[in-house]
């Protein structure tokens, strides 16, 4: 009976157009989506290759020149230019390292906030700087944002499911042909579940067959429990949206009713409701503006920069045994005073951060709660939780720079305070962003 | 074959079929005659089990439809008055599709052999549906009925709305039903085609059958005037 039924809804679906246009633009969607995806991650890796070589070159340089001044072929001209100075490795021109957090395997899925939020920074002894590689950004691209499976998915895929199934009861109403098939000696429920049952797996096959088609084709690795977790999450999705197609069409019996219904309820779980849940966690938790952020954190360097001269002095008295006494380089006084404000700044900064961090992990806390409410919002962050693109990830890119600074600070600073200059050998062990 | 015994339906406290009794033997074509609202289609509903009577009990090959539906369907085969098909399936696929839910496989010959044995012409067996006239619609509907070897043929208006010609084609077909030993129930508004195709006639008014009569025993004129006189009571 099951092969009869899906037979037959096959040869019912194969000559819609409706289903075919479907058949069509479905898979057209998908592999335009993964291979954006594709390219966009290729990008990032290709980026993440040119910052690495030119770490790499520009160390492997320091480390020639300085062999070269060891063994007396070559003589600096000045300070700044010593390649031993632990000042000039750690922080002029290209020293310093880059702290990158690398696409994960299925981060062609979904672009998440990467466009948003950037995926590497460069740390020096005083600076922290996190940076994107799209700066000169079409501005069409910022309007309509990324287009990506997760959008395909989430946004496109329901309006499809609706399409084949706002009348799958309804249409045999409105037909008649409900009334012979009541005749006939099978249960009416399980010729319509059979039916439902049927469009769903072809929905979910052309999704999922696509996805792993065109995921392979572009080296998206989804043979695997991460490819499995992404098709049982598929399944689950397109599940929810035919269960309310099924749910409309038992309590309604007429067709284009049933098509408004769904059609609102796609912008009620898709646009109204996280635009609701976003605004209502923004009540809760209001967020200080970021140009207050800006304006707080050049107060703390003002305020410290005035009084630098008294804390350094200070410093100094109280840490005698860190510092070089007598005759010391030009540049110690100053480079010792600049890294010690420097510190001070950020301590203040940091302690200043938690009153802004405070409510916005309040406010995102709030909305990972209610994100459960809409399976769109909730399938949206999961996809890009997958694909390690969510702002909970990309935000550890500042904690994980911040903890890479300290241990390129504990490395450099020290040396610095005591004028213990590098050897070429050890310009190989400087750290390195694991 | 079919039979009723006290069948009763009251639907918000109006009565649709009222005590209703029939029995119809196999060979036999029983047309119910009514206005509307008298309560044809609803006995033809209780009789597929659509709803469940009220009161008494709609029984077809001896069982009760309630307490049997699939079984009782098995033995039937129903055309509404508009018989409505998959538009964008042929006859031979619809015919192939009803017949499969009873889990009968037709081969495609005796797809086409069902169908001209009902009086569709071949050159039509295998164009969509969308495209048929109701007459052709309701010969598909024999044809189904022919390939379940249904014993029983429950008609509700079929030749309302067909063409002479057609409606005459279609009381043909139950005469071959009837030879084949079919018990045919057909609710219809038309006494001229109760008279010539009917063994018996029943008429019913506000849900009760008011009369029966045996289509040979009575002309033309004398049942439209028992007809009226009934409806007028």
């Amino acid at each position: 009976m099951i092969t009869h039924l899906f037979r037959f809804e096959w040869m019912q679906l194969w000559k819609s157009w409706s289903f075919r246009i479907s058949a069509v633009i479905i898979p057209f969607l998908i592999a335009y989506s993964v291979y954006l995806g594709h390219n966009r991650v290729a990008d990032q890796h290709q980026h993440v290759q040119v910052l690495q070589d030119l770490e790499e070159t520009f160390y492997a340089e320091m480390a020639e020149r300085l062999r070269l001044i060891e063994r007396g072929e070559y003589e600096v001209g000045a300070w700044f230019q010593d390649p031993a100075n632990p000042i000039v490795l750690a922080q002029f021109g290209d020293a310093g390292r880059h702290v990158i957090l690398h696409p994960k395997p299925l981060a062609a899925l979904a672009a998440g906030q990467s466009d948003l939020f950037p995926y590497y920074g460069k740390v020096t002894l005083t600076n922290r700087v996190a940076m994107r590689d799209n700066a000169f950004e079409n501005p069409v691209m910022q309007v309509t944002g990324q287009f990506d499976f997760a959008f395909v998915l989430v946004w496109l895929i329901p309006l499809f499911v609706i399409v084949l199934g706002y009348d799958v009861l309804s249409r045999e109403k409105e037909s008649g042909t409900y009334a012979l098939l009541q005749s006939q000696p099978i249960s009416i429920a399980n010729v319509l579940l059979l039916k439902t049952l049927f469009r769903f797996l072809v929905i979910s096959g052309i999704v999922i067959g696509s996805l792993l088609l065109f995921g392979a084709m572009f080296g998206v690795p989804l043979f695997n429990f991460g490819g499995l977790q992404v098709v049982l999450v598929v399944l689950l999705y397109i599940a929810f949206w035919f269960s309310l197609c099924v749910l409309i069409n038992l309590y309604s019996d007429r067709s284009a009713v049933n098509a408004i219904i769904l059609a609102g309820l796609w912008v009620f779980f898709v646009l109204i409701l996280p635009a609701l849940i976003t605004l209502y966690a923004g009540k809760q938790h209001p967020v200080p503006s970021r140009a207050m952020w800006v304006t707080e954190q050049r107060a703390i360097e003002q305020s410290v920069n005035r009084q630098r001269d008294v804390l350094f002095e200070s410093w100094k008295a109280d840490h005698p045994e860190e510092v070089v006494e007598g005759d010391t380089p030009i540049f110690y006084q100053a480079w010792l005073q600049r890294l010690l404000t420097n510190e001070m700044i950020q301590e203040r900064i940091d302690e200043a951060a938690d009153r802004f961090n405070t409510p916005r992990n309040a406010q995102a806390g709030l909305i990972n709660r209610l994100r459960l409410l809409s399976p769109p919002m909730y399938l949206q962050h999961w996809f890009q939780q997958t694909a390690g693109t969510d702002s909970d990830r990309l935000q550890t890119l500042d904690e994980q720079m911040r903890a890479f600074q300290q241990e390129w600070q504990a490395h450099f600073i020290p040396r610095f305070r005591q004028l213990d200059f590098f050897t070429s050998e050890e310009i190989q062990q400087i750290p390195r962003f694991e | 074959m079919l039979k009723t015994i006290n069948l009763t339906k009251h639907f918000n406290g109006q009565t649709a079929v009222n005590d209703l009794n029939l029995t119809i033997a196999s060979g036999e074509i029983y047309c119910l005659l009514g206005a509307n609202g008298a309560g044809k289609t609803t006995t033809i509903n209780m009789l597929l089990n659509v709803f469940p009577p009220s009161a008494g009990k709609a029984m077809i090959g001896g069982m009760s439809v309630t307490e049997n539906p699939l079984e009782t369907k098995k033995r039937l085969t129903y055309i509404p008055e508009n018989l409505a098909l998959y538009p964008n399936l042929t006859g031979a696929e619809n015919l192939r599709f009803f017949c499969g839910l009873s889990g009968l496989n037709l081969t495609n010959a005796q797809q086409e052999a069902h169908l001209t044995e009902a009086g569709l012409q071949p050159v039509a067996i295998h164009k969509r549906v969308e495209t048929y006239s109701k007459g052709m619609r309701q010969k598909v509907g024999v044809a189904l009925a022919i390939a379940r070897s249904s014993d029983v043929l429950l008609l509700d208006e079929p030749t309302s709305g067909l063409d002479p010609a057609a409606s005459n084609d279609f009381a043909r077909l139950l005469e071959h039903m009837k030879d084949r030993g079919a018990a045919v129930l057909m609710a219809t508004h038309d006494l001229f085609r109760a008279k010539e195709t009917g063994t018996r006639i029943g008429i019913m008014n506000r849900g009760k059958l008011m009369d029966e009569l045996n289509a040979a025993d009575i002309s033309h004129s004398d049942l439209e005037q028992v007809y009226l006189n009934h409806m007028k009571s």
